[in-house]
């Protein structure tokens, strides 16, 4: 009776099989405000892509910086004036959907370029803020308890300092110090050899390796100075030093917002390191490599997609706040956020153009918004089989 | 310990402390003696039973063995070797023959990778085996542990908490190992399914001639696996002793007194009070002298103040405690009458011995 125990358990059979992709969207489905994020997410995504075909080339379908100066503040769906207009300048159907604006440049075209700006600067921005994240995040959550030896920081800060003076211009002191970092790191290399080969006991140097703080202190400590200013006004003071392009303004962003993602990836980790299957893992005999990438990043990334989506919203939002106050993309590239700059002064004489490119904003960064809380909603295992 | 030879692990003085730290310069005010001077050891084809209340250390020395965690002093040897120095090819071999199976069969498996992949990892990263072949070995171990090879491409969530036990099993047999630690196998699972495990688990180790050091917080559960049983208190081993010896002729107040609170009431007998009152004093600040004297019922002067070292009254049977003198093995004070109660033949119910 005993032996057929050990197997009875089993032969029932499992339920259909049910993918975690039909389960999360099952959720998702039941949650119409995140459902009309998605819809409004995609509709972008499709205007930005045809914005960027249909807006750029030798002579694009819809010219952006076409200037027509007997077409200045038109309404939307307002006619095109045959008489004064060459066929080849005139836009497409002979109409202006949303107007002109102050140089009689067609509205609706600079819109379709403008959604390409922001969905561009949203992935890109967030694309780097999110790699740098889970770089910092993963490295303080797996190997944060390690400390760094003070050599470590004396060979850092000499590394850093020639660099600065390189930058500087200062090439001199600059290899000097370069050649010591170099030095240093040398030493510490043959001392962890040695320390590595020979046993326990006392060696010579011993003085200079001593710890100083973990590596998690270090990570975390520069994501709470970093996050001390408030990242507009560091957008601000840095794109005022850098010759502002569309490049420059994706970068800073980017490189302004990883934090979040960072503690994110942290905490994440720290949890993850505690679970059993990470242990075994680990009692397997995987390598650190293959326990941060097939076991602790699949199961940390979820929560990070998520809040990369509303990070998009964010960027999209920072990017036409540059614009506005004329700190963003330069002004021959239409942004949403030029648009409405532009609009700014007409307000009475032609609110459409303050409206439209407004409303897009709110529109997109508000389905954004949804959309990942939609997300956050149907991945929260919690809150499944309900 | 009475012979070097022939000795699959050995653990020796082993210590795990837990640094307590406060204010913004991390400053160690204390610790946390988690394992303190723990020593066993378990021979080929044996399994050892450890036992003790929850909080008492027994996950932590696991880990430790295992080397998932450092260790704070004591040394660790698998057949030989210091495992606390292996290195390179050398550690991979010890992975290869030590493994674990956890307490939560629900943490223990990575949502994310089918359960082929799951029991697979291990196979690949050593090289045992790779393609096609790799399958059917991992095949053959989910049928081995009592599931379908047609469960391959399925994940952990669609499974119960028995038949997930049997995967993270499987994963633990796929590298052929000696010893497989098993950290409270069953207490997750339902006491419908825990015979079924343990069942298994008795299969595996005839067929696979795989020794365990089986840690549970139940004696019902270890004393139907055990070939030798140790009891665990505080960080510290109380009491070790063989199967038999652990049920006839106790001799730790703390052994006497699980073993009264395990006891079923008999028909016409009166049911015996639990003679352990209290809870387990703060690991933060443990008791002076026997760290079981705040709840030991026989305690005397002198187990305040003064710790009990470890005697060994006959051969393998050691215990930890004042009272029990290497001449006189009899189990102190009015224990005895206790004792005498608690005679009965090991293995009378429920699970077959392994
Ligand atoms: N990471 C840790 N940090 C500090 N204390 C710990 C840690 N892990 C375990 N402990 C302490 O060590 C003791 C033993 O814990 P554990 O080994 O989990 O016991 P058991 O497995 O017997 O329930 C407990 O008092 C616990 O509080
Ligand atoms: S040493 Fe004293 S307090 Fe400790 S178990 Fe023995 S009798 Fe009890």
């Amino acid at each position: 009776m005993r032996n057929n125990l050990s197997t009875g358990e089993t032969s029932r059979d499992l339920p259909e099989e049910v993918s975690r992709f039909a389960e999360a969207w099952r959720v998702f489905k039941k949650n119409t405000p995140a459902v009309w994020g998605l819809v409004i997410f995609i509709a972008f995504f499709i205007v930005a892509v045809a914005g960027w075909f249909l807006t750029t080339g030798e002579t694009p379908v819809l010219d952006p910086a076409k200037v027509r100066l007997s077409e200045k503040l038109l309404r939307p769906l307002s006619p095109v004036n045959t008489d004064m207009v060459e066929p080849g300048d005139r836009p497409v159907f002979g109409i202006y959907l949303l107007g002109t604006d102050d140089l009689g440049r067609d509205v609706f075209a600079r819109m379709m370029q403008g959604a390409w700006v922001s969905l561009t600067v949203g992935f890109v921005a967030v694309g780097i803020s999110v790699v740098i994240g889970i770089i910092l995040g993963g490295v303080a959550g797996y190997y944060g308890r390690a400390r760094i030896k003070f050599m470590h920081v004396l060979c850092f800060i000499a590394f850093f300092a020639s660099m600065i003076l390189l930058a500087s211009g200062r090439k001199e002191p600059a290899l000097d110090l370069f050649v010591t970092s170099l030095l240093l790191a040398t030493v510490s290399a043959v001392y962890h050899y040695l320390a590595a080969r020979g046993g326990a006991g006392p060696r010579p140097l011993d003085f200079l390796f001593f710890d100083t703080f973990s590596v998690d202190t270090l990570i975390m400590r520069f994501v709470d100075i970093m996050l001390c200013f408030p990242s507009f006004f560091l957008i601000l003071t840095i794109v005022a030093l850098l010759p502002p392009n569309i490049y420059n303004i994706m970068i800073v962003i980017g490189l302004t917002s990883w934090m979040g993602t960072t503690r994110f990836v942290r905490a994440e980790f720290l949890s993850l390191r505690e679970q059993d299957f990470v242990s075994a893992a680990k009692a397997l005999g995987l390598s650190d490599i293959s326990i941060i990438f097939r076991h602790m990043m699949p199961n940390a990334i979820a929560p990070v997609l998520v809040s990369a989506t509303i990070g998009i919203a964010t960027a999209i939002l920072t990017e036409a706040g540059l614009s506005f106050l004329g700190f963003g993309v330069p002004p021959p590239h239409a942004t949403w956020g030029n648009i409405l700059a532009g609009g700014e002064r007409f307000i009475f004489d032609a609110p459409w153009l303050m409206y439209i490119p407004g409303f897009s904003i709110l529109t997109v960064v508000l389905s954004f918004n949804l959309f990942g809380e939609g997300l956050r909603d149907a991945m929260n295992p919690k809150l499944r089989k309900r | 310990m009475n012979s070097t030879d022939n000795i699959l692990l050995e653990v020796r003085n082993l210590r795990k402390y837990f640094p307590v730290t406060s204010g913004i310069f991390s400053r160690v005010i204390s610790s946390v003696k988690a394992v303190d001077n723990v020593s066993f050891h378990i021979k080929p084809g044996e399994t050892l039973g450890l036992v003790g209340e929850s909080g008492c250390g027994k996950t932590t020395l696991s880990r430790v063995i295992l080397r998932l965690a450092e260790p704070s002093g004591g040394e660790v040897y698998f057949e030989g070797e210091d495992v606390f120095r292996l290195r390179g090819d050398r550690l991979r071999r010890f992975r290869k023959n030590v493994q674990i199976v956890f307490q939560d069969p629900y943490s223990s498996l990575n949502p994310r990778l089918s359960i082929g992949s799951i029991i697979a990892e291990g196979i690949g990263a050593h090289g045992i085996a790779r393609g096609g072949k790799k399958r059917e070995i991992v095949e053959g171990l989910l049928e081995r542990v009592g599931l379908s090879a047609g469960y391959y491409n399925r994940y952990p969530h669609e499974f119960s908490g028995g038949q997930r036990q049997r995967i993270a099993i499987a994963r633990a047999l796929s590298l052929n190992p000696k010893l497989i630690v098993c950290d409270e196998p069953v207490s997750a699972l339902d006491v419908s399914i825990q015979a079924q495990i343990l069942n298994l688990l008795g299969e595996l180790k005839r067929d696979f001639n795989l020794s365990y050091l089986f840690i549970s917080h139940d004696l019902a559960v270890v004393e139907h696996v055990s070939d030798r049983i140790a009891t665990m208190y505080m960080g510290e081993i109380t009491e070790i002793a063989g199967a038999g010896e652990f049920y006839s002729r106790p001799l730790h107040p703390y052994t006497i007194a699980l073993l009264s609170a395990n006891l079923l009431p008999e028909p016409g007998r009166k049911r015996r009070p639990v003679i352990l009152r209290g809870d387990v004093p703060s690991p933060l600040d443990p008791p002076p002298g026997c760290r079981f004297h705040t709840r030991c019922p026989v305690a005397e002067d002198v187990c305040r103040v003064k710790r009990p070292e470890p005697v060994e009254v006959s051969g393998g049977h050691m215990v930890r405690c004042h009272l029990v003198d290497r001449k006189d093995p009899a189990p102190p004070g009015f224990l005895a009458d206790l004792t005498l109660m608690l005679h009965k033949p090991a293995g009378e119910s429920g699970v077959k011995p392994l």
